[in-house]
């Protein structure tokens, strides 16, 4: 039966509840419906809804060692992280298995090949519209066999709505525990599509891993310091750790967002007890809290959005830790015979991309690194 | 839809656009904000006559539903939207409509600012149309396709996962 036409919004207030699977089909329906889903304004208000009611997914990593294939599974949050797809990676990395997945905002995942050397290779990928954007080429002016550590850092400006990768090029190598090293800064910002040269900063040495909370990305520095880059203003700031962890080795701290706070992990593969400190309030110096300890030769590997855990021991075998009930059970899902390359992520599906006439669409099935026209600035 | 408990004061008179009247308990009125600015406006000039609230957009078939629906949620406190009981009542509310009724309600609701109910219906439409195919959407919304065979398939080629 035909029936009256709801206007514009109200229209738009039903798209947005609706999951990206039904959105992609649904876009077929006409030109307005096409260009309404497609349109920027549209993404950015379905990310919205899509925090605002928590609708949490995982994005799981495995790594087949048979086939060498690497699948990426987009899971429902639950007991059993049912599958919602299977995604066959659409990249190669030149020197390790997989690419390392920087960060993850909004439903685009940040890749770097820099696992085992520091290559050029950053890509923004969201897996579920299966689009990706290569970024350009950086030229930093470094001699190259002077360049001593690179990291990046991903997060989203959610005042300018803009996505955005920093990298930080320290020059030669650096000692360790200084202060002040001095470094080249590049940013890239999604809504102009490239790199700009910041110059030259001092910041302590940075480990790789960073932890997005607050709008702010946080990275352990080897001075013992927790440094932070505010993704909106692009300025530096930095708080100290726990003081029972100011002796620590950073290689054996991780850093996270456990349940949206930042937290740092103290692993005990070697010490036997693992440690989870959480910063309660966030701006607050000190209030770092003591989540829980347990006595066990584990490390951590992956976070869950409900109080849970993913640990390796030393066995190799992944371990699913819950908090809330101090329990312990071996974790084998989707695992696929090797733990090498297993990771997890909360992740909110988006449409981020959509609208990007420089992503490529990558169909499934293909391989190789994806070749990406550089934009050119 | 009349409670008989209030006295006069605590009543108002909505009229829908097929011109039947509905004689409707204060708070029941004021779980839209329309009524409930009406009702305020008048307050604060002192009035002391019956309130009559004309509807132009609102047909009694559908103002009925509505009213139904406010009158249910004036018994829960405006944070209770968790409530077990009520989500339970306001699914089996919707369910008994077809997509035309659910449209109407839609626009009513938006229009008499019933944002719970709003809230409820997009939520209800959205469900039930997302896992529809691209032509049960079309004849649902009485939508003409204008896309051309070829620029379909490409728009579907692209991510045929999601049209399986």
């Amino acid at each position: 039966m035909a029936i009256e036409l709801l206007h514009d919004d109200l229209l738009e207030e039903i798209l947005l509840k609706l999951p990206v699977k039904s959105l992609l089909t649904i876009r077929c329906v006409c030109k307005s419906w096409y260009s309404l889903i497609t349109s920027s304004r549209f993404i950015l208000a379905h990310v919205s809804h899509n925090n605002r009611a928590k609708h949490q997914h995982v994005l799981l990593r495995s790594f087949d060692k048979a086939d060498k294939k690497v699948r990426y599974k987009l899971c429902q949050d639950n007991e059993y992280l049912d599958e919602i797809i299977s995604i066959d990676s659409p990249f190669v990395s030149q020197h390790n298995n997989f690419l390392r997945m920087v960060g993850c905002v909004n439903g685009l995942v940040c890749l770097s090949d820099d696992i085992v050397e520091v290559t050029d290779n950053v890509i923004l990928w969201n897996p579920v519209i299966t689009r990706i954007l290569a970024l350009p080429k950086l030229e930093l002016n470094v001699d190259l066999t002077e360049m001593g550590r690179t990291v990046f850092g991903f997060g989203y400006d959610s005042f300018n709505n803009d996505y955005k990768v920093i990298k930080i090029a320290y020059r030669k190598n650096p000692d360790f525990e200084a202060f002040h090293v001095e470094a080249s800064i590049a940013i890239f910002r999604l809504s102009s599509c490239c790199w700009e040269v910041n110059g030259s900063a001092s910041v302590p040495l940075l480990d790789t891993q960073q932890a997005y909370v607050n709008g702010i990305i946080h990275w352990l520095a080897y001075n013992k310091l927790v440094v932070g880059f505010d993704v909106k203003t692009e300025a530096f700031t930095d708080m100290m750790l726990p003081e029972t962890l100011q002796n620590a080795n950073i290689s054996d701290l991780t850093i996270a967002s456990w349940c949206e706070l930042l937290s740092v992990f103290e692993n005990g593969y070697w010490s036997g007890r693992l440690c989870l400190w959480v910063k309660k309030d966030y701006g607050v110096p000190g209030s770092w809290v003591k989540q829980f300890v347990i006595d066990s030769y584990v490390m951590v590997r992956s976070l869950r959005s409900n109080d849970c855990v993913i640990l390796e021991n030393i066995g190799g075998k992944l371990i699913l830790y819950n908090s809330k009930t101090n329990q312990f059970e071996e974790f084998k899902v989707h695992v696929e015979g090797s733990i090498h390359g297993f990771h997890l992520e909360s992740y909110v599906e988006s449409l981020v991309l959509l609208d990007r006439m420089d992503a490529r669409f990558i169909p499934q099935k293909s391989a190789g690194l994806p070749r990406v026209v550089h934009s050119n600035c | 839809m009349a409670s008989s408990s209030s006295s006069s004061l605590s009543r108002v008179v909505v009229k829908s656009s097929d011109n039947n009247l509905f004689v409707v308990n204060k708070k029941v009125a004021s779980q839209s904000q329309l009524l409930k600015q009406c009702i305020d406006n008048m307050e604060e000039k002192g009035t002391n006559d019956v309130i009559l609230i004309p509807l132009s957009n609102v047909t009694s078939n559908i103002l009925t539903l509505v009213l139904e629906y406010c009158e249910k949620h004036a018994d829960f406190a405006d944070d209770d939207n968790n409530n077990q009981e009520l989500k339970q009542w306001d699914h089996e509310f919707l369910k008994k409509f077809d997509y035309a009724t659910l449209n109407s309600l839609t626009m009513a609701a938006d229009y008499m600012v019933t944002k719970s109910l709003l809230n409820l219906c997009c939520q209800f439409i959205a469900d039930s149309i997302k896992d529809l195919t691209v032509q049960q959407i079309r004849q649902i919304f009485d939508i003409k396709n204008d896309f051309t065979p070829q620029e379909e398939a490409d728009i579907k080629n692209e991510n045929a996962w999601a049209f399986r």
